[in-house]
């Protein structure tokens, strides 16, 4: 995991591309802003940082440090600050025992189901020093220790690749706050029913669906049936979602119910539809309805065609009614621009707000412009960002 | 009697603590000629982010191939099982879900696809 985070934050790839041996790079990220009513002369720099970073990928070991040096609109430096740091070591022969120490490069995640139990940046632990111990090989399991600071530990078992399916089983501790989490799924080959029991300050939570059942499957297209279960104290919830997939990459639905039997209230219901159509139209129709009186509605049309595209879009929430108009264009290979029209049609006198960004990347560069105007505004941003190894 | 259990019980041994063979490398794809720049971002790289999963994105991190506007990229080879978001950034600002994907959720305001690893 943490060696994960070295590889990911120093080379800017994923880890089964990383290189061994020693990397160093440089990341620069500044962004300015302009107020065009005044005039381009109030163009000035909001933020310049400069990460510059070394690894070492050596075979028992990876070495890695990141810092940040940041210049602030009013000219003032903040001094070289450690960004990250993180010394790890592997048991050499066996991938399985290791150890480390690290800064910034650690933040407990715990997966969910649609959403996650624990979400990237809930703990504010980036400046924490974490001493990270892992141990595992023994039936495919795998354990990992993470103790941020004295307050904050988050720890962990799991066998991913187990013949019949896989389990997790996680665990954070905050002070006096438990979270603990059992997770994982039966491979019966025909249906896989994936669980997830969170117990958090003693109370319980558990949900389940029954994936890879397919009663409609062929040539063009497959239907997915994921009828679900979800249990919080006294309160029980039943939903069923179909999932359609076109075999050839061009069409993807989905319906979702779900019913709170318990309280007998409303159903929660949704709704999407992508296309892409033969002409290189891009559609797409999200509809969702809670409680069968809040409403949201999303249809967009993008015709997409190289170098140049245009298309649309139309928003509806309950009462308001927002409309967006899209142009892009593609001058060269790395180059786009885009200019949108937006506007509220539910209001009195609707004005439009307009966006034009160009945006040019070569390499591990990128930079932008983007000009927005409407309800008596004009503002210029400017945004780059380059990776120079 | 004592043996048929013995042998139930290596035989589920068996099935239970053989590893599963991996998925095979599966290709992610995204129709946007008019597009600079797509990267392909998700839980697995912390979604590009330098300073953090919601921080500044490297604009390195997960670049897709471009060929004539179809944008491709492999998925990680080293993913567990388990579910992962992920969703396509355009041209360093956009988060597109995938369109071939119907599994949708949010992340920081953005739809986004769910990837199942089974």
């Amino acid at each position: 995991m943490t060696a994960l985070f070295l590889a990911l934050l120093l080379q800017g790839q994923q880890i089964d591309s990383v290189e061994t041996g020693l990397n160093l790079g440089l990341l620069f990220h500044s962004t300015a802003s302009a107020d065009l009513k005044v005039g381009l002369k109030t163009l000035s720099a909001d933020t310049l940082t400069v990460f510059p970073g070394g690894c070492y990928n050596g075979d028992w070991a990876q070495l890695s440090a990141t810092a940040a040096l940041e210049y602030s609109a009013d000219s003032t430096c903040s001094g070289l600050e450690p960004v990250s740091a993180g010394a790890f070591f592997r048991w050499p022969g066996s991938p399985w025992i290791a150890t480390g120490v690290s800064m910034g490069l650690v933040d407990p995640f715990l997966a969910g189901f649609d959403v996650p139990v624990k979400e990237w940046n809930d703990y504010d632990v980036m400046d924490s020093t974490v001493v990270t111990v892992e141990a595992g090989g023994l039936l495919g399991f795998d354990s990992f220790w993470n103790q941020f600071g004295d307050s904050l530990s988050w720890y962990g078992i799991k066998s991913p690749w187990l013949g019949f399916g896989t389990v997790s089983w996680n665990g954070i501790q905050e002070n006096s706050t438990e979270l603990e989490t059992f997770s994982g799924f039966l491979d019966l080959r025909r249906a896989q029913p994936w669980f997830l029991f969170v117990k958090e300050n003693s109370q319980w939570t558990y949900l389940t669906e029954i994936r890879g059942w397919q009663p409609v499957r062929n040539r063009c297209i497959s239907i997915e049936a994921v009828p679900r279960l979800f249990f919080v104290e006294d309160s029980s919830t039943v939903g069923l979602t179909g999932l359609l997939r076109g075999e050839n990459r061009t069409l993807s639905a989905s319906f979702t119910a779900v019913m709170d039997v318990d309280n007998g209230s409303e159903p929660f219901l949704s709704a999407g539809l992508d296309v892409l159509s033969e002409t290189g139209i891009a559609w797409s129709l999200d509809a969702e309805l809670d409680h069968l009186k809040d409403f949201h509605g999303l249809v967009s049309g993008f015709y997409r065609i190289s170098p140049a595209g245009c298309g649309g879009s139309l928003e509806m929430f309950d009462d308001s009614l927002r409309v967006t108009a899209t142009a892009l264009y593609s001058p060269v290979r790395g180059v786009s621009t885009e200019l949108s029209v937006m506007s509220d049609l539910s209001t009195e006198s609707p004005e439009p707000e307009c966006l034009l960004r160009v945006f040019g990347a070569r390499d591990d560069f990128i930079g932008a412009i983007t000009v927005e105007w409407g309800e008596g505004s004009t503002t210029m941003g400017m945004e780059v960002s380059a990776w120079i190894d | 009697m004592d043996r048929l259990i013995a042998l139930s019980l290596l035989l589920f041994s068996c099935a239970v603590f053989v590893p599963a063979e991996r998925i095979d490398t599966d290709q992610l794809v995204f129709h946007y000629p008019a597009a600079g720049r797509v990267q392909l971002v998700g839980d697995w790289n912390r979604w590009g982010g330098v300073t953090g999963a919601t921080g500044i994105v490297n604009p390195s991190c997960g670049i897709m191939e471009n060929d004539n506007g179809v944008w491709t990229a492999s998925l990680p080879d080293n993913l567990d099982r388990g579910r992962y978001r992920y969703a396509f950034l355009v041209n360093g600002s956009q988060y597109f879900p995938d369109p071939a994907n119907p599994e949708r959720t949010i992340f920081i305001e953005h739809e986004v696809s769910v990837l199942l690893i089974d």
